[in-house]
């Protein structure tokens, strides 16, 4: 993961390979022939299949987990301060 | 989070509510921060995970811009502006109670072998139709974010939960969208990491 997320050498790529592309996979911004590669090592690899799943579903169960935070009001004493702030806008 | 189509000023309103602002008419401040404060204090609670600090990065964000609203270019929305502020202002507090027991991010990365091989086979999961009840699941979630180090889970913050771009991540944290990008990618294989052991579907006799 030092070198730049969006080209490992092309051919054979190994489990490494996978996991530390994924992202750059996921967002189609790999070459067209590594894009290619990548597809051929999940043909064959049910590890790293289980693994892009899980990444996968890790980005969708972090964004479930935001939107479970709703949001409150501003206190009103915050909100009193702030108003309070304005006397030194410029 | 609007996603930056960088084109200023789309709208007339912002133009007129900056010009408000700028000759310091009252309607001006209660129409930008009845917009903003919500929408900023959210900002502020997902990052902080604290309500009191969350309330005082908006504060501190207003009153910084009101302070710099005369070096305002305009170049940005007045929105992108301030949630950049309130981001900055979460940052110093998070700076400020960094913990002394943060794991480090390479304990929760996968590991290999030479060969590239892993070094242990990747976990089934529970299918999504299984797995427990939406709001306890997104209990989780949130204690486990809160696990990552630090300069990790802020990036993740920024980008899955707030939905802000791999660009307006990098303006606000001052770095290259590719330094992103890495943490991101560092940050969600870290949280698969801390979920894994409550999502699989199949638990050795021997697991306490
Ligand atoms: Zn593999």
């Amino acid at each position: 993961m030092t070198t730049s997320p969006t080209n490992p050498t092309p051919d054979e790529l190994t489990c490494r390979d996978v996991a530390d592309f994924i992202m750059s996979y996921l967002d189609n911004e790999l070459a067209t022939s590594v894009q290619k590669s990548f597809s051929d090592h999940l043909a064959v690899c049910s590890s790293c299949v289980r693994y892009v799943e899980h990444y996968r579903r890790t980005i969708e169960m972090a964004k479930a987990a935001g939107k479970g935070i709703e949001d409150v009001a501003v206190p009103p004493s915050v909100l009193r301060a702030i108003r309070e702030a304005r006397s030194i806008a410029s | 989070m609007t996603t930056a189509s960088p084109s200023p000023f789309a709208d007339a309103d912002e133009l007129t509510l900056l010009a408000g602002l700028r000759i310091r008419d009252e309607r001006a401040f209660t129409r930008f921060e009845s917009l903003y404060a919500a929408q900023i204090y959210g900002t502020a609670r997902r990052m902080l995970r604290d309500d009191a600090d969350a309330q005082d990065a908006v504060q501190d964000a207003f009153i910084g811009a009101y302070k710099s609203l005369a070096s305002f270019d305009g170049r940005s929305k007045l929105s992108t502006w301030l949630t950049r502020i309130v981001i900055n202002k979460c940052l110093m507090k998070l700076r400020s109670r960094r913990r002394s027991h943060e794991v480090a991010i390479e304990t929760l990365l996968p590991t290999f072998k030479e060969d590239g091989h892993p070094t242990q086979w990747t976990s089934h999961w529970k299918p999504d139709t299984e797995s427990d009840s939406r709001n306890q699941m997104a209990a989780l979630v949130r204690t486990k974010i809160d696990e990552l180090p630090d300069h990790y889970r802020i990036v993740l913050v920024l980008r899955d939960i707030q939905g802000l771009s791999t660009e307006e991540t990098a303006q606000a944290l001052e770095d290259t969208t590719n330094a992103v990008k890495v943490r991101l990618h560092r940050a969600r294989q870290a949280l698969r990491t801390l979920l894994d052991p409550h999502m699989q579907l199949l638990k050795s006799w021997d697991e306490s």
